[in-house]
């Protein structure tokens, strides 16, 4: 199979790190079952170590064939029985997308009170992503890349204006309490890693070193938790704990100088980037089925992913025990991004031990 | 096929821009202070809001450009949708400046009531939550929300939302704000109430008021015994822990306008009335609003851990060494801003 480079790893970066920070603002305390932000900072530590394990085998699959995406290793290693791994990852990225999709049209409804009808936003969302989608990773990396600066300027505005906020009699030692908050917020975290298993669909476009951008974006999309973990904390203090989305709070005390009210620019971020990111992962569905259906299928395939994602994302918060539930997406995560890449990956050294590929 | 999607989309935008259920600006309530009130198992909740969107007043700069309505029934929602049905319009709380909380919503509702307002994101953290004396109409019907919010936030002792509701719960700081009282038809916050995981606790005199208020670093012009003006303060709290019990270090600075042989003066009085309000607040209350099991728990946490659930006999015991340190200008201006 002969590669495609189309992005540069500097793209590529800029993409998966929006997706990344976009679910970030979706930080729920409720959704970890704790209650304080600040022993999620030791959590976010010891994620950042995991995720380089769970990103391993990713990345040893593409190391193997660079011109392949995980689509692509499910059926090359395992032929008709790949199909069930490929429907696992469809239904993957449908639900990244959904699960994205309903906690921004929950946001808007009922955090913003802004009385739109959530059937109309999420239709705008999906037509636009899908659009961007079907125009290819190209299109939706320069578009991404203009949104990455924005959103970075966006963010080290508020950071700048938080820093006034902060209060160190807010700060508690870490691991006041016992273990637990900290350990559930690592599995928080990583429930979250959706970009590993979109990266194990994205890593063949990429042109450049792939193992430093996998790095960087590690070190990078954690350091922003961090950082913005410490800062919240320092800021809001015990106030965090009736807050459902505390970046979001934050936000709305953030003043300085004439500058005030800045939660109009977490709405800013979470649009553009959440715009990005439903197109990543709708293409990701589409590279998935259109592996599976064919070529010939793709306006259905396109058709079937965005009636799915716009379906399913309004109907998602009715079965939030199920589907906002933090040991469902993990394991769902964890199967999607290390589990089925470590079977692939068994799978070749069998095949290649019995000489059936090189 | 391009231009005709576009032509689609574009008259999509134009005719169809009212079947959304955004409402305008004059279809909004924009509410500037509400009042809660409990009586009899009912909520009563008063709303201040403004009357004129868009057009200017007639009279320039007099009347009053807010009106208040006020709506009865079991729970807060109710009682908010009672408005909104007199009114037509939906309560749009996003320009608040202050809500107030009468004595028996305080004594009785008080977690409800701060539910219903922080957990739905319903009002900024920065809005005002002050406690009325009386009933919070009384409050909203006497002053405008701004004068209310201007006179709260002149000495701050963090009294808004954010503070508020976060001191609330913690398991061991206390909450504490202002105590607003309408007397001879002037605004008062001289007094302080204190509170613990919502609980009322007591209220701090105007004394000890001023105290806090020189603990929390906020003083600004503020006239104690004497007359003796105090322009600025400042507070640095250490703890030692090597001893028997733990010995907090408080040391005050101020900066005072009047002759410098009134120093030791000024530094008596002050030290004095920091002394008796930590008493009061350790002793009588045990409610620990300067955060002094932090100081503990941040000095040492195994000792914190070991001592936590009689903290509160652990801080009576302490030793509380105040110091202050008075430095004086010359006194440019011998009045005071200060509200207490």
């Amino acid at each position: 199979m002969e590669k495609k480079y189309v992005v540069t790893t500097t793209q590529m970066f800029a993409l998966l790190f929006l997706s990344a920070i976009v679910v970030g603002l979706t930080y729920n305390l409720p959704m970890s079952k704790s209650n304080n932000l600040q022993d999620h900072i030791a959590s976010a530590f010891i994620a950042m170590g995991l995720s380089f394990v769970l990103i391993m085998p990713v990345y040893k699959l593409y190391q193997i064939n660079n011109a392949m995406n995980i689509a692509d290793s499910c059926m090359w290693l395992f032929k008709k029985f790949g199909i069930v791994f490929l429907i696992v990852y469809g239904l993957y990225y449908i639900f990244a997308s959904c699960y994205i999709l309903s906690l921004f049209n929950i946001f808007v409804g009922n955090i913003m009170s802004l009385n739109v009808s959530p059937f109309f936003l999420t239709l705008a969302v999906v037509v636009t992503a899908s659009y961007a989608a079907c125009k290819g990773i190209e299109g939706i990396a320069r578009g991404g890349i203009i949104i990455f600066f924005i959103i970075c300027i966006a963010i080290i505005f508020i950071v700048i204006t938080l820093i006034p906020q902060v209060d160190i009699m807010n700060y508690s030692p870490l691991l006041y309490k016992n273990m637990d908050e900290t350990l559930n917020g690592v599995f928080y975290i990583l429930s979250l890693a959706f970009y590993i298993p979109l990266a194990g669909i994205l890593f063949p476009f990429i042109k450049g070193n792939v193992k430093k951008t996998v790095c960087i974006l590690n070190f990078s999309v954690y350091g922003i938790l961090i950082l913005a973990m410490f800062i919240v904390s320092g800021a809001l203090g015990d106030y965090l704990k009736t807050q459902t989305f505390p970046i979001y709070s934050a936000t709305s005390v953030a003043e300085i100088g004439v500058f005030r009210r800045l939660d109009a620019v977490y709405l800013g971020i979470f649009t553009m980037g959440l715009f990005i990111t439903i197109s990543l992962f709708l293409l990701a569905f589409y590279l998935v089925m259109k592996k599976m259906l064919g070529e010939k299928r793709g306006k259905f395939i396109v058709a079937l992913g965005d009636i799915l994602v716009l379906l399913i994302s309004l109907v998602l918060p009715l079965f939030s025990n199920l589907f906002y539930n933090m040991k469902f997406i993990l394991l769902f995560t964890i199967l999607t991004s290390f589990f089925i890449p470590i079977i692939l990956l068994i799978r070749y050294n069998i095949l290649k031990k019995k000489g059936e590929v090189k | 096929m391009r231009k005709i999607a576009l032509i689609f989309f574009t008259l999509s935008l134009i005719l169809l821009s009212g079947c959304t259920r955004a409402r305008g600006l004059d279809e909004k309530l924009i509410t500037r202070g509400i009042g809660i009130d409990f009586k009899d198992d009912q909520y009563k909740v008063s709303i201040q809001a403004l009357s004129n969107i868009g057009g200017s007043s007639e009279e320039e700069g007099e009347g009053d450009d807010t009106f208040i309505i006020s709506s009865s029934d079991g729970s807060l929602a109710s009682a908010v949708r009672g408005i909104e049905k007199q009114t037509g319009k939906e309560v749009l709380y996003s320009h608040t400046l202050v809500l107030i909380i009468g004595k028996e919503a305080a004594e009785t509702k008080l977690n409800d009531i701060i539910d219903f307002f922080t957990k739905g994101y319903k009002l900024r953290p920065a809005v005002e939550t002050l406690i009325a004396k009386e009933e919070a109409l009384a409050i909203l019907e006497e002053k405008q929300a701004d004068e209310i919010w201007d006179v709260a936030r002149l000495d701050p002792i963090k009294s808004n939302l954010r503070y508020f509701a976060g001191d609330l719960q913690n398991n061991y700081k206390g909450a504490k704000t202002w105590l607003l009282e309408i007397s001879d038809g002037s605004l008062q916050c001289i007094e302080t109430v204190l509170f613990k995981q919502y609980k009322w606790i007591g209220v701090l005199d105007k004394k000890d008021t001023k105290s806090l208020v020189i603990l929390s670093g906020s003083a600004k012009n503020l006239v104690v015994e004497g007359d003796y003006i105090i322009k600025k303060s400042k507070a640095n709290i250490k703890v030692d822990l090597s001893g028997e019990v733990p010995h907090f270090s408080i040391t005050v600075n101020l900066k005072v306008d009047y002759d410098v042989d009134d120093s030791n003066k000024i530094s008596e009085i002050v030290k004095k009335m920091i002394e008796e309000t930590i008493y009061k607040i350790v002793w009588e209350y045990e409610c620990d609003i300067f955060n002094f099991h932090k100081y503990i728990m941040n000095k040492d946490l195994q000792y914190f851990k070991d001592n936590e659930s009689f903290i509160y006999d652990i801080l009576k015991k302490s030793i509380y060494d105040v110091k202050v340190e008075v430095k004086t200008e010359y006194a440019e201006r011998p009045f005071s801003d200060s509200i207490i």
